[in-house]
């Protein structure tokens, strides 16, 4: 930051800013400290507090800090009687009306207000009035708690809900003493980013439900870590209390870092933590007896669990040699596990046949214009592609709101649905399997032809200089390319183009660079290149290429495979084809499930492994954005309380290693270090990405329902409180953002089926009729049937797995 | 020699019609200064809800790491003490006390109050981890509840809605 200063004096310290500072921020940097409420550095001055207020010379009254922009010569004193007495009076009327019910409250030892009035308020109070009653214990949203009484109206939560989330659910209701906050029309304050407030209240007014009356900020033990919830990889804090039986994870708070966050996490990330103590967890190693029916598994030990394991791949390779084997799952491990378990199948057992891809999409990364989350702050155009980053990569969202409504961002979707954004956008529909072909003709519309696009969206982009950067969701081998493509006519154009790719989970793109892809070595280095196959110690050629996930399960099916070893992959769940996944579980093929809960996969086993969850690893994600970070130091299993024996994802690989061939996977921490650096995945670095020849649609498992023929084409839609494992097992996250089965209808499809909102209908699938709620929206494109992804009671991957989707009527009449 | 004997005699007779100091313990007991320090108690107001109100100052002040204190949220229907919040576990090591009396003074409530009870030998660990089913007072005192300082509320989440599993391991 060169350029012009300004300089001024802070109680006699000289100090110089950039123009436009605040008086606040210069002085921080004089190190001298002014108190605050209301100011906050992620949201514009109000200045209601007046906690601040400081003398400048010059000026007849005190000016608050937090909204006086510098001036040069600028005299600025803070420790003036004036002032003091300011601060102590603004803290006596502050705390007229506030109950001082610190011993209750959750904010205490920790509270902005407790602090400074130990710093520099008075020790009475003069007003001989009552204090005035306010409700206490609202009940705001789905997560918090409101204590009225408490609020010093510094509007801090309502100016992130309006700034920040672009939302403006919170208002500040009623005048004067009786003003208070509350949501607007009274609806609950469901936003995904609610618990960003709870840290941004300066008292205890605004608190977490998760969190109420469980612990006091000294009992609890911090831990830095990276968010597991999804790609974003936020940085978070764990705080566990450790002074009571077991060490209980008691919340999540931020940890800001403004590359990726701002200090900012969503809901899920913030409050889906209790299903690493649930009572559901797998407490022990569980076998399906030897002739039992799928479905039956009893308790046994490690070591008998492992043995079957090594016993029954040894009879597979004897019989079937490694192509017989394979290995699903690895987006949810780190960098360093995910490299584990690629060696354990590559050089132990000898098999090309490993897939982390467990949801049908084709990429996690891509080797065209790298982006990272900040270039979203300087877009001048935004275009995403398929994702839904509110739901699968929430902060991010935040990033792309704020470009859009504050920075003038042109905000243009391409999909079967449009993604719920908050902010003005454009929406540019594309069926399901032919978002190419839509791709194309933006590419085209950049060189003044492309049919079919909007004049005003092709204008747009033809006049706007500056940044593109796209968001895609990975899926559409196809639509990868073609956007490629348009990416690449942008930049012959002269203008800079960003790409961001959102992986399905939370280190897809760890477990890509990691080798988890059966044509894709560690490092993006192809499993066909004998160069690369010699340095990684393998056979120059492989016995046979590797299987995708698909071809897995279909060899499975077929009798082919007969080891299937699926890694947290809840793949009934997750995989687009729930009878495809359903028929290879149930196939003869022997199945090893490593996961933290009973998923519907895990009950199909043979053999099930407990698995540790986050907490009890160390090691590394990458990002979407391809930042290796430190997932924070190995804490604790806090099922540590329960009798549970799990062992972590990295610990059942080396175990099954030194099983199998007799000598450590890795000599040791070194040599995995070495390992992954040279597979670009040094710690503090940024990841590679996917080269774009390497997108194939054999690799592609979503299905595309080819044929025109009556009946809708179910689009997925992921959902942020959705999903197989992690939140379905967290039954108190659970209970407060309740997932209803609902699908997507367009209007005209609604009237053509005959279908009014509200309806439940059977939706006609391949294999049987799946039931469910029709909601009726024009974000959804017409022939198309939006269905989220992740709910209980909706079996989705029923629906994109069987060709088109006829709606079947109503089955009830809502009475009444 | 007969004058060691005699006036040995003399410190004896002295000392005989002297009163006694020696206690008949256990059936007597030794008077204590009001000021005592002996076991803990949990008082409750003269309505019969408990004085303690969860806040976990005692267990911050103790020196001994003796007290573990773990707070639940009241249910206004049947609340145990005024407010919102209350103790559901509140235990003290015994052995570990070393009867200082921060926590008495720590208490914002005045619920915590160190009694004159002493007698407290015992010969295993776990009998002298007391909790609150020995700890909290069957007695009302004829303190009333401060009403300014706990309004109304609403808002209940019973523990086991909010933390599946936490309520069986830390009740005690
Ligand atoms: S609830 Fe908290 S953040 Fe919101 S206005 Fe009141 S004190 Fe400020
Ligand atoms: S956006 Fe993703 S990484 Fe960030 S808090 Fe939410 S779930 Fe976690
Ligand atoms: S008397 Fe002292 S040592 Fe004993 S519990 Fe109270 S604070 Fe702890
Ligand atoms: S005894 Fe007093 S200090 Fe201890 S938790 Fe109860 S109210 Fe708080
Ligand atoms: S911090 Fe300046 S007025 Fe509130």
């Amino acid at each position: 930051m060169s350029g012009e200063r300004v300089s001024l004096t802070i109680d006699g310290r000289a100090v110089q800013v950039p123009p436009g500072t605040l008086v606040l921020d210069a002085a921080r940097q004089a190190g001298v400290e002014i108190p605050v409420f209301c100011s906050h550095d992620q949201l514009d001055p109000v200045a209601v507090c007046r906690i601040c207020l400081v003398e400048v010379e010059g000026s007849r009254k005190l000016v608050p800090a937090c909204s006086e922009r510098v001036r040069e010569g600028m005299v600025v004193r803070t420790d003036t009687p004036q002032v003091a007495e300011a601060r102590k009076s603004v803290l006596e009327f502050l705390l007229i009306n506030h109950p001082l019910d610190c011993p209750v409250c959750d904010k205490g030892g920790e509270c902005d207000l407790q602090d400074l009035t130990y710093q520099y308020g008075p020790a009475l109070s003069r007003l001989a009035d009552a204090k005035m009653r306010k409700p206490k214990a609202v009940d705001l949203g789905p997560f918090i708690v409101l204590d009225e009484e408490r609020c010093i109206l510094c509007r801090r939560c309502t100016r992130f809900d309006h700034q920040v989330a672009q939302e403006r659910t919170l208002v500040v209701g009623q005048r004067a003493h009786e003003a208070l906050i509350t949501t607007a029309e009274g609806v609950p304050y469901a936003s995904v980013f609610s618990g960003n407030t709870i840290e941004l209240c300066p008292v205890g007014a605004l608190t977490s439900k998760f969190y109420r009356f469980r612990a006091r900020p000294w009992d609890l033990v911090r831990v830095d870590e990276i968010c597991h919830g999804c790609p974003v990889g936020c940085h978070i804090q764990l705080h566990f209390r450790a002074n009571v039986e077991g060490a209980r994870l008691e919340r999540v708070v931020s940890r800001p870092f403004e590359p990726i966050d701002d200090g900012w996490l969503c809901d899920r990330g913030r409050f889906n933590y209790g299903f690493v103590q649930s009572p559901e967890r797998i407490a022990q190693p569980l076998v399906r007896p030897l002739g039992a029916p799928r479905g039956t598994l009893v308790p046994t030990s490690w070591e008998e669990a492992f043995r079957r394991v090594v016993g029954r791949l040894q009879e597979v390779l004897a019989t079937q040699g490694p192509q017989g084997v394979g290995f699903i799952g690895g987006g949810r491990l780190t960098n360093e596990e995910a490299y584990l378990l690629q060696r354990l199948a590559r050089q132990v057992v000898g098999t090309e046949n490993v897939d982390h891809r467990v949801a049908g999409e084709a990429a996690a990364s891509l080797d065209v214009a790298p982006g990272r989350i900040t270039d979203l702050d300087r877009a001048a155009v935004i275009l995403v592609v398929g994702a839904h980053p509110g739901q699968s990569a929430p902060v991010v969202d935040l990033r792309i709101r704020r470009a859009a409504a504050r920075q003038g961002a042109l905000l243009l979707t391409l999909g079967p649905v449009d993604p719920e954004l908050r902010v003005p956008h454009q929406f540019l529909p594309a069926a399901p399997g032919h978002l190419a072909d839509r791709l194309e003709a933006l590419a085209q519309s950049l060189a003044g032809g492309g049919e079919g696009v909007p004049p005003r969206v092709a204008q747009e982009l033809h006049e706007r200089e500056g940044l593109l950067v796209a968001l895609w969701d990975g899926r559409e081998a196809a639509a990868g390319r073609a956007l490629a493509a348009f990416l690449q006519t942008w930049q012959a154009q002269g203008r800079e183009a960003r790409l961001l790719v959102v992986g399905d989970q939370a280190n897809s793109r760890g477990a890509e660079a990691a080798g988890l892809r059966p044509d894709l070595l560690p490092g993006y280095r192809l499993a066909a290149d004998p160069e690369a196959r010699r340095q990684a110690g393998l056979a120059p050629e492989p016995a046979a290429p590797g299987l995708s996930t698909q071809a897995m399960l279909e060899h499975a099916v077929a009798g082919r495979l007969g080891f299937l070893y699926l890694v947290g992959a809840n793949l009934v769940e997750t995989f687009p084809d729930r009878a495809l996944a359903t028929a290879a579980l149930e196939s003869e093929a022997f199945v090893v499930v490593q996961d933290l809960f009973l998923t519907e996969t895990a009950r199909l086993a043979d053999v099930v492994l407990p698995a540790a969850p986050f907490t009890a690893r160390a090691g590394h994600l990458t990002n979407l954005e391809g930042r290796v970070q430190a997932t924070g130091p190995r804490s604790t299993d806090p099922a540590a309380g329960l009798p549970v024996e799990a062992w972590t994802d990295g610990q059942i690989f080396e175990h099954l290693g030194e099983a199998l061939q007799g000598r450590p996977l890795v000599a040791g921490a070194g040599e995995l270090a070495t390992a992954l650096a040279a597979a670009g995945l040094g710690s503090g670095t940024f990841a590679g990405a996917l080269p774009v020849a390497l997108l194939h649609e054999a690799s592609d498992g979503s299905p595309t329902p080819s044929g025109s023929g009556e009946g809708l084409v179910a689009a997925p839609l992921p959902t942020i409180h959705g999903g197989g494992g992690t939140s379905r097992f967290d039954r108190a996250y659970g209970e407060r953002r309740p997932l209803a089965a609902v699908v997507y209808l367009n209007p005209e499809d609604a009237q053509r089926w005959g279908v009014v909102p509200g309806d439940r209908v059977g939706l006609e699938a391949g294999d049987g009729v799946v039931e469910a709620e029709v909601q009726v929206t024009r974000r959804v494109m017409a022939g198309v049937l939006g269905v989220p992804r992740g709910v209980p009671g909706l079996a989705w991957n029923r629906l994109t797995g069987a060709g088109r989707v006829r709606v079947r009527g109503r089955l009830l009449e809502e009475v009444g | 020699m007969l004058k060691e004997l005699v006036i040995g005699l003399e410190t004896t007779l002295k000392n005989f019609f002297r009163p006694k100091v020696t206690i008949a313990y256990p059936e007597e007991k030794k008077p204590r200064s009001e000021r005592f320090r002996g076991r803990h108690e949990l008082r409750r107001y003269a309505n019969g809800l408990e004085m303690c109100i969860g806040c976990e100052l005692c267990q911050v002040a103790c020196p001994a790491n003796a007290i573990t204190v773990q707070a639940a949220e009241n249910d206004p229907a049947n609340p145990r003490s005024p407010g919102e919040r209350y103790a559901y576990e509140w235990r003290v090591d015994l052995l570990r006390c070393i009867f200082c009396g921060f926590c008495e003074e720590a208490c914002p409530t005045g619920a915590l109050r160190l009694t004159q009870e002493f007698e407290l030998a015992d010969v295993t660990r776990q009998s002298l981890v007391w909790g609150r089913e020995k700890l909290v007072s069957d007695q009302r005192t004829d303190i009333p509840v401060p009403e300014a300082v706990y309004p109304e509320f609403r808002g209940h989440q019973p523990l086991a809605v909010i933390q599946p599993g936490a309520q069986g391991r830390g009740e005690a």
